[in-house]
């Protein structure tokens, strides 16, 4: 049983650069590669998602004035934009997209004096590009494949007019910022806060498997019964797996409870 | 089609602006009020301005026809009887739940009753439920920050199913809803109100009483960096729905 050091510094033991590095190096190929199967961008789209989670992990420990789930759901807005430029005309114009728009947002902020925090461009930078990444990523998975034609021809009339966009919108969301809001405290580690955000990119993967299932049921020409399922099951394993290894992490680095004996009765 | 996207682009950049001074109209008090330590409705800024712009992009969806000034100001109203409602139901749980008086710290007097309102104010507290004066400024924010959701939902649908320049103000003369076009507007829309709350819930860290705060006069500022950000993000909006969707 190890023990909890309160106020030491947190380091993190993860370089956030090999993070980002790793986030965009497979997820966007894995956009790419979705005109093979639909399961390729479903899984590669985790590590963008876990990269994101980690950039919260930076910016939220600054107190931000309002809680986590706020940065989340800003950069999910910043996101869900350029994701739609990019799978719209091409998925690494998205992320180049994301990449400037992030910069220039947080030059606004930064000016203007709305927030003073050293790392807040750098930050919503990659969050702005990770929410991004893991949007196309998902997005493309479940209708089918990222393919010529893929906005008019699947995205809009499958994913859009049926509204799975909105749930895999607030999912995704929900991947970025729960974790470092369900872990954060004196006591937080960067390796235990990621391995639950695997688990919960595992939920987002699950939900957009779901989806992937309607969209099966509505065209079976874009998307078959078999990788919809398939999806449904790597999801469910990711979420499994992250969260087993979350609850062991959690259960290995808690603090230990030790019996003290009654106190004195006072006479 | 040059000056339709400039037209676009000016509508979001306004929306921002009314969704931002909406927001600081607004008595917002987050956790602390949920614990009666804080004037104001017990909820983030973030879900205040969600609730406040998404109520008025119901009303800009249902009556997506009508000319711009009937759904602002039908959007409007119905955002601010929203607010005024949940103001309400909060002054009624803090009355007569936790049995305390609404008062908040800041000034001797209510500006707009004239009562005594300090003496009331719990020692270790700011403040707690909604009296009449940040209440009237709640609907008066809310009215702004649902018109301001309305204005840029619409501006965003009638450009994505392709409207002409007479037709973003006046009267829009489709037989059958656009759903497609519809639907990637809503996402668009909720996608710039979480970038727009945000830079207010920054400036006014978390909490604010209306137009009494002394954070209220950060609003120029603020007003700027939303109309820039908007700006900003509406060239994304224009770039997705350029020439019409499915």
């Amino acid at each position: 049983m190890g023990h909890v050091t309160k106020g030491a510094p947190k380091k993190p033991t993860i370089n956030p650069k090999y993070l980002a590095i790793i986030g965009v190096a497979v997820g966007l190929p894995g956009v790419y590669l979705g005109k093979f199967s639909p399961l390729i961008p479903a899984a590669l789209a985790v590590p963008a998602l876990v990269w994101a989670a980690d950039a919260i992990r930076r910016i939220a420990g600054y107190g931000l004035g309002t809680g986590v789930p706020s940065i989340g759901n800003l950069a999910i807005g910043m996101g869900v934009l350029t994701a739609l430029v990019g799978l719209r005309y091409e998925p690494a114009l998205g992320v180049a997209l994301a990449a400037l728009w992030g910069i220039m947002y947080g030059v606004i902020i930064g000016r203007l004096k709305i927030l003073e925090i050293p790392v807040f461009t750098r930050c919503i930078t990659e969050l702005s590009v990770g929410a991004s990444v893991g949007l196309m990523a998902l997005l493309s998975a479940a209708a089918g494949g990222y393919t010529v034609d893929f906005f008019q021809g699947r995205l809009m009339p499958m994913i859009f007019l049926t509204g799975f966009v909105v749930a895999v919108f607030w999912a995704t969301s929900m991947t970025i910022f729960h974790p470092f809001n369900a872990c954060l405290g004196p006591g937080e580690k960067q390796t235990r806060t990621l391995k639950l955000a695997v688990g919960v990119a595992g939920i987002d993967v699950t939900l957009a498997g779901i989806s992937a299932l309607g969209v099966a049921g509505l065209n079976p020409s874009i998307m078959t019964l078999e990788a919809a399922v398939g999806i449904i099951f790597l999801g469910a394993a990711v979420w499994i797996g992250g969260y087993y290894a979350f609850i062991k992490a959690a259960i290995k680095e808690s603090a230990s409870v030790m019996w003290t004996g009654f106190p004195e009765a006072k006479k | 089609m040059i000056d339709v996207m400039l037209l676009v682009l000016f509508m979001i950049g306004l929306g921002g602006i009314l969704v931002c001074v909406g927001v600081f109209l607004i008595p917002i008090g987050g956790a602390p009020a949920a614990m009666s330590t804080a004037t104001g409705v017990a909820t983030g800024c973030e879900m205040i301005t969600m609730g406040a712009g998404v109520t008025g992009l119901f009303l800009a969806a249902a009556f997506y026809t009508k000319s711009l000034m009937f759904v602002i100001i039908t959007a409007g109203v119905s955002s601010a009887l929203m607010l005024a409602i949940t103001m309400l139901f909060t002054n009624l749980i803090v009355i007569f739940g936790k049995g305390v008086p609404p008062a908040f710290a800041t000034k001797e007097r209510d500006p707009i009753t004239g009562d005594p309102i300090k003496p009331y104010v719990t020692p270790g507290t700011v403040g707690h439920g909604v009296p009449t004066a940040p209440y009237l400024g709640g609907v008066l924010g809310s009215f702004l920050a649902g018109a301001g959701g309305a204005l840029a939902f619409t501006a965003m649908y009638r450009f994505s199913s392709g409207a002409t320049l007479a037709e973003f103000v006046g009267v829009l003369p489709q037989p059958a809803p656009q759903v497609a076009a519809m639907a990637l507007s809503v996402i668009t829309a909720v996608g710039l109100y979480l970038i727009n709350a945000n830079i207010a819930a920054y400036s006014i860290r978390g909490v604010i009483e209306s137009w009494l705060d002394p954070k209220f006069s950060k609003l120029p500022r603020v007003i700027a960096a939303c109309f820039s950000a908007s700006i900003l993000f509406g060239v994304l909006i224009l770039l997705v729905s350029i020439g019409g969707v499915g």
